[in-house]
């Protein structure tokens, strides 16, 4: 598993991004939605999860905003930008290359 | 529960710069965890398990403080800058009314300049210093409120409060300036000296008039 989260590693901003791209989201929120879509195997971490987004921010990918909950505390809420969404499609057909390659070599 | 999260949290960001950013994503993760480990709870975990898995999922912070002191640098950077201004406008202010000063008893005291018109060039000159005064003070970048916090009004209302501190420190200045102009005009003009220097009793009381003023508003406005 430890080596499996090393090569999912790489792609964590891609991960987020493809979560944005959904709807606007927060934190927990696209952690629980990777867990579900990966049936409980893998998970980001908290800090691991928060520099993304602030690198993500920071490169103009995403931006954030505060929701406007009525009850309890507020959250964070995320949103992908236009340029967030070429990154998206130029990150992912880079994978779907190395993808294609690493299956004729291994 | 929640506040053994929180404060976990808090711990953890003892080394963080204590900056508006810093703030945000302390509170951002506090409310996460928090539904985490009610979403916990709910599907049967012990409260006690609950938050052992919540608090080994946060994984390594010092990433996230890495990230925040970088940025801070900026943002002392752009402080620093700001305050070298405000010193050099407030030295060049200071040295202007004293300029100012010296300007007036030259021009009766040594060039025997009537004194209407000597006062008339120093009004000029606190006048205009004052002006450039006010405009770097009122035209200062202020504290944007970013979101509806508590913390963020507290910020904002402190500096609003200053600025209101400076506008009355500058009228207080000019106030003293202006005294000074008129007790010497008067005295050269009269030769009174003997009484003239009544006027600093004056400008002494008019000094805790402007104080007060300005003290009930800023007490209106809460």
């Amino acid at each position: 598993m430890s080596i499996t989260s090393d090569l999912i590693r790489g792609h964590t901003e891609t991960i987020i991004l493809a979560q944005l791209l959904i709807k606007d989201s927060y934190g927990y929120e696209i952690n629980k939605a990777i867990q579900e879509k990966t049936s409980n195997q893998y998970e980001l971490k908290e800090a691991t999860l928060y520099s993304a987004f602030r690198r993500l921010e920071q490169a103009g990918f995403i931006l954030s905003y505060w929701g406007d909950e009525t009850t309890g505390a507020r959250r964070r809420y995320y949103s992908i930008t236009t340029l967030g969404k070429a990154a998206y499609t130029s990150n992912k057909k880079d994978w779907e290359e190395a993808k294609e390659l690493i299956d004729k070599l291994i | 529960m929640n506040s053994k999260i929180r404060s976990k949290v808090e711990m953890l960001f003892e080394e963080a710069p204590k900056t508006k950013k810093a703030f945000e994503l302390k509170e951002e993760l506090i409310v996460n965890l928090t539904e985490k480990y009610n979403d916990l709870v709910d599907l049967g975990k012990s409260p006690e398990d609950a938050y052992n898995s919540v608090i080994a999922s946060i994984g390594d912070v010092d990433e996230l403080i890495r990230g925040l002191k970088q940025s801070d640098v900026l943002n002392i950077e752009r402080e620093e800058k700001e305050r070298k201004k405000t010193a050099m406008v407030v030295a060049g202010a200071v040295g202007a009314y004293i300029l100012s000063v010296i300007l007036l008893i030259l021009l009766t005291a040594v060039f025997r300049v009537d004194g209407v018109i000597a006062v008339l060039v120093l009004l000029l000159g606190v006048g205009s210093t004052t002006c450039v005064l006010i405009y770097h003070f009122m035209s200062k970048p202020s504290y944007l409120k970013a979101d509806e916090t508590l913390v963020e009004e507290f910020k904002e209302w402190k500096q609003g409060r200053t600025q209101r501190n400076q506008l009355s420190k500058s009228l207080i200045s000019i106030m003293w300036t202006l005294i000074v102009a008129i007790y010497l005009l008067i005295s050269f003009q009269f030769s009174i000296w003997a009484y003239s220097w009544i006027i600093f009793i004056l400008g002494a009381v008019i000094e805790q008039i402007i104080k007060l003023i300005f003290d009930m508003r800023s007490m209106k406005e809460q």
